[in-house]
């Protein structure tokens, strides 16, 4: 059984205490989505005001929370390496607590802006939205924005310390792995998390930088509602940073994966130029596939438009192939035994792979035209989260933790895949049949048919949702009954 | 409207082609290889599946972005032009030519006809809008964004008469769910 005990004590108690906060968070944004599926199905009365206040703290927590875990657990996994480097990870795992800090203030600040205040602009807010006839006090949108730039500096800081972590064990020039191309073998070999993390790293600097200026933006608003920004612009930053986070979370994510599946396969998974090319390739077009979030503004310059098709499809291949491959010549034949942690690794994968199918064909403009803002969004994104980012995260944190409760796992992991594809699916047909996303209640549609896919959909999601909560609910409780380490290789 | 389908059951299709091959994978663990037999045998299909891939995609991008809503790949010139504006949280749609003398309904709905290619000139007033066209089966037959400071170009012609339904399809605010309107097609 592959144990815990290589990593760093300090980082791993960090990286624990992020687990555990963002996984309660994790599981009360669930009940909240479970709210809203259970008022559009006319099972419970939330009322327009609340629910798009929920809608809007459930998104950003979503998106935010699971970030932050992503980040977590990378670092977790990478301190080993910036240890045995001779590098201090004290000064890291200083900065790194005080993201964390700053991510709880951050986090109580939307929750009062959104839950307690009303502010309801939605995760990715489309200016000028939230300055236009606010139903909302001014001050709930104030402390939005105030709290997602604690957010955004908290995240800007936790990918730059282990940016620069990476760099002073390796050296930044061999980071995203071109010495592989040299003849012989590379002066510094580094491991594909390495490689994986530092692309995403600076697809998420870049971003969040981009996602920081847009918040200055509207700070500035704020503070002087006369002034006005171009709308489209403001557009395309938003989704450039919001789809890049997203994004980059899941790989974050199959990044973990390259580092713990071989401690179950008993395979190493190196890095090569195939894992290189691919990975390099996807820094470059995970920052352009945000284009499709515009295809019906028609305004946009159309070559644009084509350009987010083509670099939609382009960027869906080469991390995907590269790594169900590499994962495929982990399994083959290496005698794996399907215990919880490499379960959730190939069922996540699954995930990553059914959500990136559908966002594929909704990347097609075509059928954009057809699915733009129905719910057939929502159904690929949480596809993509909650089957694929989530189940790696599970996965991974029970190996961090040393959890021990096999069979009461592996019997939540079931309920969660049954209960979070029957919750999918009806979120798939329901963007099949027009319904549209972000709607507190489908009873005000005057198309009769969109009505009942809306509600009846939604309740049958409720059932689901509710056998996915009780999965989840079983596997922190695995989670929780662990054993202490016996010893810590190193005692920084 | 068929698009939807197509792209649903392509979709559900793919999803359970790769369930399938995820269970496969589960089982071709046993029994225990020497990864130097196994990995040649990967790495073959690893190229052959990537070459088929990315064949696949360009083929789709060929077929597929003709077909995209654009005013340049519109050949039918508008006879008819209505300016159509979003604002919290209602529709106004007005005929954009006084010689096009379009009729309202009894309702007050506009009144279009079938078989006839109309542009539908497309704003906000206020915050981002989402002009959703649907026909009464429930399906989206056109869309296009109500934005701010731009006009969007949304080319349609209406293939059968009955009352189309406009829903917002982007996020604005409290009313977004009852910002509806209704087009009568004859």
């Amino acid at each position: 059984m592959p144990t815990a005990e290589a990593y760093p004590l300090s980082a791993r108690r960090l990286s624990i205490t992020w687990f555990v906060t963002v996984l309660a968070l994790f599981a009360v944004l669930v009940l909240l989505g479970l709210a809203m599926r259970a008022s559009q199905a006319n099972a419970l009365s939330l009322g327009a005001n609340h629910f798009y206040a929920i809608m809007t703290f459930h998104g950003l927590g979503m998106a935010g929370a699971l970030l932050v875990s992503a980040l977590a657990g990378v670092w977790y996994l990478v301190s080993k390496y910036v240890a045995r480097g001779g590098g201090d990870i004290g000064p890291y795992n200083a900065a790194l607590w005080g993201a964390y800090l700053l991510t709880l203030i951050g986090v109580v600040g939307l929750l009062w802006a959104t839950l307690g205040g009303g502010f309801a602009a939605g995760w990715y807010l489309l200016y000028p939205l939230p300055f236009v006839n606010a139903t909302w006090p001014h001050w709930s949108t104030g402390l939005s924005i105030i709290s997602l730039l604690g957010l955004g500096m908290a995240w800007l800081v936790m990918q730059a310390v282990i940016l620069i972590a990476l760099g002073g064990t390796y050296g930044f020039r061999y980071l995203l792995g071109w010495q592989y191309f040299r003849a012989g073998v590379p002066e510094v070999e580094v491991p594909p998390i390495v490689v994986i993390s530092t692309a995403s790293l600076i697809a998420g600097i870049i971003t969040t930088v981009v996602g920081a200026v847009f918040l200055v933006l509207c700070l500035i608003q704020w503070v002087a509602p006369a002034t006005h920004f171009n709308v489209l612009l403001l557009k395309n930053i938003v989704f450039l940073f919001g789809h890049t986070i997203v994004n980059i979370t899941m790989y974050f994510g199959v990044a973990m994966v390259y580092e713990l599946m071989p401690r179950f396969s008993g395979r190493p998974w190196l890095t090569n130029k195939a894992v290189v090319i691919a990975w390099n390739a996807s820094l470059f077009l995970v920052l352009g596939a945000f284009l499709h979030h515009l295809y019906m503004d028609f305004a946009q310059p159309q070559a644009l438009q084509y350009l987010g098709q083509i670099l939609s499809y382009a960027s869906s291949a080469p991390p995907t192939v590269v790594t169900i491959f590499g994962m495929i010549s982990q399994v083959y034949g290496s005698g794996v035994q399907w215990s919880f942690v490499p379960l959730t690794f190939v069922l996540g994968f699954m995930g990553w792979l059914i959500g990136g199918f559908a966002a594929v064909v909704d990347s097609t403009i075509a059928v954009n035209f057809a699915f733009h803002n129905t719910l057939w969004v929502p159904a690929h994104f949480h596809t993509y989260f909650l089957m694929g980012y989530v189940l790696l995260l599970l996965g991974t944190v029970y190996f961090a933790v040393n959890a021990t409760a096999e069979k009461l796992a592996k019997m939540s992991l079931a309920a969660m895949v049954v209960g979070g594809y029957g919750f999918l699916t009806m979120f798939y047909l329901g963007g099949v049949l027009g319904v549209p996303r972000r709607y507190a209640t489908y009873q005000a549609i005057l198309v009769h048919a969109v009505q009942h896919a809306g509600q009846s959909t939604a309740a049958i999601a409720v059932a689901f949702i509710l056998l996915y909560v009780m999965g989840l609910g079983l596997c922190l409780l695995a989670l929780a009954l662990r054993r202490r380490l016996a010893t810590a290789e190193t005692a920084v | 409207m068929m698009t939807a389908g197509y792209a649903g059951l392509l979709t559900l299709l793919a999803a359970i082609l790769i369930a399938l091959l995820t269970l496969y994978l589960t089982r071709l663990s046993q029994p225990r290889l020497d990864a130097k037999e196994t990995s040649p045998t990967v790495y073959r299909i690893r190229s052959r599946y990537f070459v088929v891939l990315l064949v696949l995609l360009a083929l789709s991008l060929v077929l597929t972005l003709p077909h995209a809503p654009y005013v340049s790949t519109r050949t039918a010139t508008p006879e008819l032009a209505v300016d159509v504006t979003g604002r919290m949280w209602s529709w106004d749609l007005e005929a954009a030519r006084p010689n096009d003398h379009l009729a309202r309904s009894a309702r007050g709905e506009l009144v279009l006809p079938a078989g006839r290619p109309v542009v539908f000139n497309v704003t906000g007033a206020d915050v981002n809008h989402g002009f959703g066209l649907y026909d009464e089966s429930g399906h989206v037959v056109a869309q296009t964004q109500a934005m701010p400071g731009y006009i969007n170009h949304l080319y349609h012609t209406f293939k059968r008469p009955g009352i189309y339904r406009i829903l917002c399809l982007e996020y604005c605010g409290l009313g977004h769910h009852v910002m509806s309107a209704a087009i009568e097609v004859r």
